[in-house]
Order: structure tokens, then C-alpha cells, then sequence
């Protein structure tokens, strides 16, 4: 462990010292319940050694207490109310669903059989909250869905949640577990959507979120050619997810300074780029032009010349993006990016939008842009991002590049190196280094949720 | 306010992190000494501690059960370190402090009263502090962390580290012994 030698005089040692543990604990308990310090040094005369340990417990409990920083605060808290509302709303969707499947049976029964076992209950949970609980309420939940379900793929799918939340829990936290088959259109895409958010913003290690990021943009690819093998379109929400991820991984793999994160990232970009291309053969032309519009913004020398234009779309856009869905905290801070991509998807629908843009935008309306994409994270009925329009200013339109960038919040660590806030480039900014150019590329996207003339 | 939280309600949860997160903060950064990771992982606790939530039944007061929960999340911290070593902390390393500068405090704090208390607090350099905490057994850390930073009561520590109170009494002496013989200021 933490080069703790057992050695060191523990508590295995037999208590010779008669009632000095006794003593100590007794004094400094007075001084702790506020009696005068030197009164309760005075009071150990009779033994030096215990004043001095006392002392040394005074210095101890003036050292020791820390606190956290306040940002850092601010950002746990904001992001564990999200976490503690989602999870609550994840519950009481699993019970709806719950509900509605079960009470099918519930009426079946008198209809078809006499003897019919009534449909268990969830059973009570009362034990300690550990692990081993969580794990026994996922088995008892499964069990409950074998008597009262009468569908196998929810009760697959309400055990997946399951293992998904336990991974988020345990930080094992593998994409894997949230299986590719759950796509757009099913009843626990969002939960897994939102679950995927509130761990992109729980993690603050930039070189970690990139890695997640990079995990992400595999399983969207999954996904879209899961929809294309069950027959469907493929769903704009998740090119965009993809896009957004890829792009997010390289922002943080830049920001935690990690060349080999770094080229992963791109590696991954022209990948996708390629599968994106592979699955759009085969398709009608209207899906298939999607794809392949998305693959063009991805590959490595085809960046929308126009998009640099967005000043803030670069670092702190996916971040933020990501935080803002993961929190749904309709801040001004996490407010800000979202609205600001939504007003450059339709501000300029057709004027700016280069091939991507474009494609997406339309996608976007002509796709299934399941309207379950929209929550990620968002508690329903909490209108995403929900702006107020003054927090908004539609300073940014593309003909403005230099517009101040407003409050570009920065979601990332402070475990991460702290990015230079000179990041949010002008477009005028001439030392823009290759990796501000780079992010530049990053096209302009409808927004995630289709919620346009929001504020004006 | 622990059954609202438990019901979903993210503000009575902001209320009970408030309440605590210097508590669990100020327990993990003392063990592992890193305040990056101390940060991650107090916000790990804070997740558990709402999805354990469920689990919690009261019994009047929460913040052992908190605590308990951090230590937890500090010795799987250690495990995962152990098992993937990638930063080792060797006492040896760790013993190699200035003797002689920990002498001097030594005879300061020997002085009486309030102020010298301040001194020590002072002269209690950080470095020095931490070379002698990591000779310390995980277990006295633990006790020295929940009675001195983050402020449990005797019955309470007991609680958060499954003892009796007798025991706990025991390794608080103990550790302040230790921490006291590695700091040198017993040599005076």
C-alpha cells in the first residue's frame, strides 16, 4: 500500500500504556469541544509525553483540514445534482416501463388461469449499500423481470441498464457493457445516451476523457451500422454524437498535452472517416449522402474552409457541449455553448454549411433524428439547455469571427494542464497554432436537440 | 435531507455535499497526497454515496457512514496503484528528511500554550509532515485523518472504521506516538 510499514507501532501493540489512550482521547476531545488548550495541557502535567502528543494533535487538526478548491466545488456539486436528478428520473423510468409491462399480465391471469401466482414486487431494499447490494439488486430486479415481463427484451435491456450503471459506479465504465444494440429508437438508447454524458463530465483527466471519448466514438459507429443491418436509417443524432466525440477526444488529448492520445484521436478520425464511406454503400442515396457527408468533414485534409469562422467551436465547445448535456444545468455556463451551436445551425442553414454542415442539417430533418437523441442527460421536461436568450448574444454569427467569446466555460479539470484561455481564438488571432487550426476544422453541426429560434 | 437526496432530489443532495465534501476532501487528500486525484476521488465518493443511498438507514449520524465510504475509496485507490504500480512510495525514500530541522521544531513546540501551538502549525512544514505520516501504518493514517481532518468524534471514527471505540482510542494514541517519533519530536 502506501509504503505504510506495519511495523510503525500499531495497534497490536498490548495496551501497556494503562489509561493513557483513555487520557489523550478524553483531552483532546475537551480541547475539540472548545476548553481552553492551555487549561487541558496544564491538566496533563503529570505526563509530559501526553501533552506533547497533545501538541502535536493540536498542529495536526490545524494542518490537516483542507479544503476544496471552490471551482472544483462548484463543479462537483453542479454535476452530482445532475447525476443524483438523472438517476432519479432513470428509476422512475425503469418503473414506468416497469408498470406498463406488467400490467398486462396482471389482467391476464384472471382471464386464463385460476391459480396464478399474483406478480412479485420489488423487493425492498434495506441492506448496507455496498457493492455486493448493488450487484444482488440487479440479480433480484432480473428476477422480478422473469415473473412479471412478459417481454425478454426488456428484461435484456433493463439488465443492461443495470450492468451500465453498476460500470459507471464502479468506474469500470467500459462502452462495451452499454451494447451497440441498444440504438436510437429503443427505450434505454437515452438512459444509455445520458449515462455515456454524465460520465464524460465526472471525468476530469483530460487524457482519460479522450480515451472515453475515442471508446464513445466506436460505439456510435456500431450503432449506425446496427440500424443499417435492422434496415433503418441511419440516425443523424448519432453521426453528430460521433463527430462530436471524435472531435472531443482530440481537444482533450491536445489539452492533456498527450501526443500518442493525440495521434490515436486523429487515427480514429480517418477511421471513422472510412467506415462512415463502407456503411453508406448500399444505402439509398438520402442516408447514404448523410454518411458520406460526415466522412468528409472527418477526413484528415478536407476541413470545411469556412468553419473557423465559429470562434468558439473550438476546445471548449465539446467539452462543454458534453457538460452541459451531462449536467442539463440550463446555466449560463452550460447554457452558452449549446445555443451557441444551435444559433450556427440555423442561422445559416444553407450559407455557411459546407458539405457536412449541410448534409447534417438536413439529415436533421430528414433522418430519424430520434427525438430520443435529444435528452442525453437531460432530465425530461427540463428543456435542454434551455437558454435564456440573454445569456446568447448573437455576437458570434460567422460574419463576426472575432466576436468576444462569451463566457466559453471550461468544464475540463483541474487535474488536466488548465488551457490557455487565449484558446478561444479570434479569427484574426494570427498565431494560431496548428492545433487551434485543427480544431477549427471542426464543422458546424445542427444542434443535438432541434429546438431552433430559441430566444429570438 | 438524506431522505429527500435518496428520493432523487438533487438539491437536498447539493445540501448534503456541502456539508461534507471538505470532511471526505480533507480525509483523502491526507491519504494520497495529491490533490488532483484527492479531487476525483472525493467526487467518487459523493456518487456512491448517492446511489448508496438507497441503502442508508439512519441512525443519527451520516458522516461516518461518508467517511467510510471515502476510506473505502482510498484503499481500492491503493489497490489499483499496487496492482499497477506506477508510482511507488518507498518509506526508504520517505525517511530521508532533516533531522536536525525537525529537532529545532521539536524544541519550539515545547514551549507552553496557544501560540507555540501556532508556531508548530507553522513549523509543521508540509513535506516534513508528510515524510512522517507515510511511516505511519494505513490504519493510523486512517485514524489520524478522520480525528484530526476531518474532525470525527471518537464514536464516530469507530463507526466509519468498523472498531470499538476502545480500539480506536488505542491507534490514536498510537499513531500520534508515531507520527510524533518520525517527525523527531520526541528527541528534544
Amino acid at each position: 500500500m502506501a509504503g505504510g510499514s506495519p511495523a510503525a507501532g500499531g495497534q497490536g501493540q498490548p495496551p501497556d500504556e494503562g489509561s493513557r489512550p483513555e487520557r489523550f482521547a478524553r483531552a483532546w476531545d475537551e480541547v475539540a469541544d472548545g476548553a481552553s488548550f492551555a487549561d487541558v495541557v496544564a491538566s496533563l502535567a503529570d505526563d509530559a509525553e501526553l501533552a506533547a502528543l497533545l501538541r502535536l494533535a493540536a498542529a495536526a487538526s490545524l494542518r490537516l483540514p483542507a479544503a476544496i478548491a471552490t471551482p472544483t466545488r462548484d463543479r462537483q456539486r453542479a454535476a452530482l445534482i445532475a447525476l443524483c436528478q438523472q438517476e432519479g428520473d432513470v428509476a422512475g423510468a425503469v418503473s414506468d416501463v416497469a408498470s406498463r409491462a406488467v400490467s398486462p399480465r396482471a389482467v391476464s391471469p384472471r382471464a386464463v388461469s385460476p391459480r396464478t401466482v399474483p406478480p412479485r414486487t420489488v423487493p425492498h431494499r434495506t441492506v448496507p449499500p455496498r457493492r455486493a447490494d448493488r450487484e444482488r439488486q440487479g440479480v433480484a430486479l432480473g428476477r422480478w423481470r422473469i415473473g412479471g415481463w412478459p417481454s425478454a427484451t426488456l428484461r435484456v435491456a433493463a439488465l443492461r441498464l443495470v450492468a451500465a450503471v453498476l460500470a459507471v459506479t464502479l468506474g469500470l465504465g467500459s462502452a462495451v457493457v452499454a451494447s451497440a444494440n441498444d440504438v436510437p429508437g429503443d427505450a434505454l438508447y437515452p438512459v444509455k445516451r445520458a449515462a455515456e454524458s454524465a460520465r464524460v463530465a465526472l471525468t476530469f483527466d483530460a487524457g482519460r476523457r479522450a480515451a472515453y471519448h475515442l471508446e464513445l466514438a466506436t460505439l456510435r459507429i456500431s450503432e449506425l451500422r446496427a440500424l443499417i443491418n435492422r434496415g433503418r436509417n441511419p440516425s443523424a443524432g448519432v453521426v453528430e454524437a460521433l463527430i462530436d466525440q471524435l472531435w472531443a477526444a482530440e481537444a482533450d488529448a491536445t489539452a492533456a498535452a498527450d501526443g500518442l492520445l493525440l495521434r490515436q484521436a486523429r487515427d480514429a478520425r480517418a477511421a471513422a472517416a472510412i467506415d462512415l464511406r463502407d456503411l453508406a454503400d448500399g444505402l439509398p442515396p438520402g442516408p447514404a449522402s448523410v454518411l458520406v457527408a460526415a466522412a468528409g468533414g472527418l477526413s484528415p485534409h478536407a476541413p470545411p474552409p469556412e468553419t473557423p469562422a465559429r470562434p468558439k467551436s473550438s476546445e471548449p465547445s465539446p467539452n462543454a457541449a458534453h457538460a452541459a448535456a451531462a449536467t442539463a444545468s440550463p446555466s449560463a455556463t452550460a447554457g452558452a455553448p449549446g445555443s451557441d451551436r444551435a444559433r450556427s445551425a440555423d442561422d445559416h442553414p444553407a450559407g455557411v454549411a459546407t458539405g457536412t454542415a449541410a448534409a447534417l442539417a438536413t439529415a436533421a430533418a430528414v433522418v430519424n433524428t430520434a427525438p430520443t437523441v435529444t435528452p442525453l442527460g437531460t432530465p425530461p421536461g427540463t428543456p435542454p439547455g434551455a437558454p435564456d436568450p440573454g445569456d446568447a448574444p448573437p455576437a458570434e454569427h460567422p460574419s463576426q469571427p472575432g466576436a468576444p467569446a462569451t463566457t466559453a466555460p471550461q468544464p475540463a479539470s483541474t487535474s488536466a494542464p488548465a488551457e490557455p484561455p487565449a484558446d478561444a481564438p479570434t479569427a484574426d488571432n494570427p498565431i494560431r497554432d496548428a492545433r487551434a487550426t485543427d480544431l477549427a476544422k471542426r464543422p458546424p453541426k445542427p444542434t443535438r436537440t432541434p429546438k431552433p429560434n430559441k430566444g429570438r | 435531507m438524506v431522505e429527500q437526496a435518496r428520493a432523487g432530489d438533487g438539491r437536498a443532495f447539493g445540501v448534503l455535499y456541502e456539508r461534507y465534501v471538505d470532511r471526505v476532501y480533507s480525509f483523502v487528500l491526507f491519504r494520497v497526497r495529491d490533490e488532483a486525484l484527492a479531487e476525483d476521488l472525493t467526487q467518487d465518493v459523493f456518487i456512491q454515496v448517492m446511489r448508496g443511498l438507497d441503502g442508508y438507514t439512519w441512525h443519527g449520524t451520516f458522516a461516518p457512514w461518508v467517511l467510510r465510504i471515502a476510506r473505502n475509496a482510498v484503499i481500492d485507490h491503493w489497490r489499483r496503484v499496487a496492482r499497477r504500480p506506477e508510482r511507488p512510495i518507498s518509506a526508504v525514500e520517505v525517511e530521508t528528511g532533516d533531522d536536525a530541522e525537525d529537532n529545532r521544531i521539536g524544541r519550539i513546540v515545547d514551549e507552553e500554550g496557544e501560540v507555540a501551538i501556532l508556531q508548530a502549525e507553522a513549523m509543521l512544514d508540509r513535506a516534513a509532515f508528510q515524510r512522517a505520516s507515510a511511516q505511519l501504518t494505513d490504519l493510523q493514517r486512517d485514524v489520524l485523518a478522520l480525528r484530526f481532518a476531518s474532525g470525527l468524534s471518537i464514536r464516530e471514527t469507530a463507526e466509519a472504521m468498523d472498531k470499538s471505540d476502545g480500539a480506536i482510542k488505542n491507534l490514536q494514541h498510537h499513531a500520534v506516538r508515531a507520527l510524533r517519533r518520525a517527525l523527531g519530536w520526541d528527541a528534544s
